[in-house]
């Protein structure tokens, strides 16, 4: 072998290791690129099929079987009566209800606003069932823009549901419920649900006797839908629930729900 | 001496039971309104209002055959006063408010009734009835939203509005002013929220408690929170609607 064929030889070598390398490294970064596409689309998909979740837990919370037929019985209950107008009201109240359940169940957000207009509807409908044995006060803060703060839909009503039908239904005499709407600071709120019915926990041994379910199931889909709501990173929600009598000398229920916004901090006015 | 006005009213709906129900209620509730006639056949409606003359019309929209726009569309000159009824249909509720017709969703609240009969009698001394029909019945055959027009009541009457000529409404103590693409901005006592019901579709956002904008005059989002409009405006995007805003821009 001559000299110059040695040196063609080894350059050729080279080359060929070069080209290799080139395609090797090619191959892997576009590998790993469609990898990464791939990751990206799968946790997406993950999130939307999350979402629809979320919609349909929120639909499923919201249109309690209970609540719909405690609401018919009354009606045909004022039917008997007589009490046309009565009847009516009760009936149109209940419809316009269920348009909002339809309308806010699809949203993502709605305004604080919207949400007490909701609440206060479902609080007239079961004023009117349990006739002067119930009433509630809905204090918000003054310091509260209600229309430029947020919550997601229908997670305070089966709260007061479970308020209504655990805790009051069960007590005897006069039953309040009261929702304290405070603000903690410029994009941050508490809400109170406070009941002076039976307590948390007599209301769970109550069902545990019965060997009822349906409690259990609707907190069960409340904590399913924060631990959602706080994995979509959208929210951070802390959810807290005593038994009044714990504390003090009262009975009943509190629940605290805390709104905290520190997720959209890295876009904060200046 | 007070003068109560008779309603001659006529009543259209395809089901037996809303006729008698809304018949019933009329009776208790409107003591001025006069039923001159009702059916369940929307052709034999159109025949009865051409005949009686009626100056106020409850009609129902889902009809099978021909439904409630599609009577209104036989007349040459619908003179009369309109409240629509229906049990839930968003497009077409959509089309009434945007011409400020009445409606009423089944099952009807009483206190709906009395306040769409009232404005009823309002509009029928004011004979507005035949521009807001005709302006429906125009609105049903333009395909595009931003190609409509609504109707805005004001001090000196009807103003009528195509949606793409208004660049954005600025909510201001329960009043609305609307900034359109020429001219002077108007002023609507209706709430800025009114607005937003109305205006309520793809093509509008409202960035701020106070601010609806149309999203074809964005010329540019400014990340600490402004959005800039044609001619410069410069409006106030809300914290707490910033990120849905721009997701929605996005797309």
């Amino acid at each position: 072998m001559s000299k110059e064929e040695i040196i063609f030889l080894s350059l050729f070598c080279i080359v060929l290791l070069v080209v290799f390398s080139i395609v090797f490294l090619f191959a892997t970064f576009n590998n790993r690129k469609n990898k990464l596409l791939q990751e990206q689309l799968e946790s997406k998909l993950n999130n939307q099929k999350r979402q629809h979740e979320l919609e349909l837990n929120a639909l499923r919370a919201q249109m309690n079987p209970h609540f719909v037929h405690n609401s018919l019985n009354a009606i045909q209950y004022y039917i008997q009566l007589n009490e046309v107008e009565k009847s009516e009201d009760y009936l149109a109240k209940f419809s316009k209800l269920m348009r909002q359940f339809f309308e806010y169940s699809r949203k993502q957000s709605i305004s604080i606003e919207n949400e007490i207009g909701l609440l206060k509807n479902y609080l007239d409908i079961e004023k009117l069932r349990f006739e002067d044995n119930f009433n509630y006060y809905l204090k918000i803060d003054k310091a509260l823009d209600t229309e430029e703060l947020f919550l997601p839909p229908m997670i305070l009503q089966p709260i007061l549901e479970n308020a209504i039908n655990h805790g009051i239904f069960h007590k005897e005499g006069q039953g309040e419920l009261i929702i304290e709407f405070t603000s903690l600071n410029e994009s941050s709120f508490k809400v109170e649900v406070i009941d002076n019915g039976i307590g948390i926990n007599k209301a769970k041994a109550m069902n545990l006797q019965k060997l009822q379910t349906h409690t259990e199931h609707s907190s069960y889909v409340l904590e399913e839908r924060l631990m959602l709501l706080k994995e979509s990173k959208n929210w951070n929600i802390d959810f807290k629930i005593i038994d009044r009598s714990l504390n003090s000398n009262q009975t009943g229920t509190k629940v605290t729900l805390v709104f905290k916004d520190d997720l959209n901090v890295e876009d904060y006015d200046h | 001496m007070l003068k109560i006005m008779t309603i001659k009213t006529i009543l259209i709906d395809d089901e037996r039971k809303a006729l008698a129900i809304l018949k019933n209620k009329l009776e208790r509730l409107c003591p001025n309104v006069e039923i001159i006639a009702q059916t369940q056949n929307p052709k034999e409606g159109i025949k009865l209002i051409k005949n009686l003359n009626p100056d106020l019309v409850f009609l129902d929209i889902a009809m099978p055959e021909l439904n409630g726009f599609d009577v209104l569309k036989q007349f040459d000159k619908p003179d009369f006063e309109i409240i629509f009824a229906t049990a839930f249909d968003n497009y077409a509720i959509e089309a009434i408010k945007h011409c400020a017709i009445g409606y009423l969703v089944k099952p009807v609240e009483n206190k709906d009734l009395i306040s769409e009969v009232t404005n009823a009698v309002a509009n029928i001394e004011e004979k507005t009835a035949l521009k807001k029909n005709r302006q429906l019945i125009e609105n049903l055959g333009v395909q595009t939203f931003q190609k409509k027009k609504i109707i805005i009541p004001s001090v000196e009457g009807l103003e009528f509005v195509k949606i793409e000529d208004i660049v954005h409404c600025e909510g201001e103590a329960g009043y609305t002013k609307i900034h359109l693409e020429s001219g002077k901005p108007m002023l609507s006592s209706n709430s800025i929220g009114h607005f937003n019901k109305l205006l309520e579709n793809n093509e509008f956002y409202l960035v701020h408690k106070s601010h609806l904008i149309n999203l074809s005059y964005i010329e540019k989002y400014i990340n600490e929170g402004y959005v800039v409009l044609s001619g410069n405006k410069k409006i106030p995007v809300s914290r707490n609607r910033r990120q849905e805003f721009l997701e929605l821009l996005k797309n």
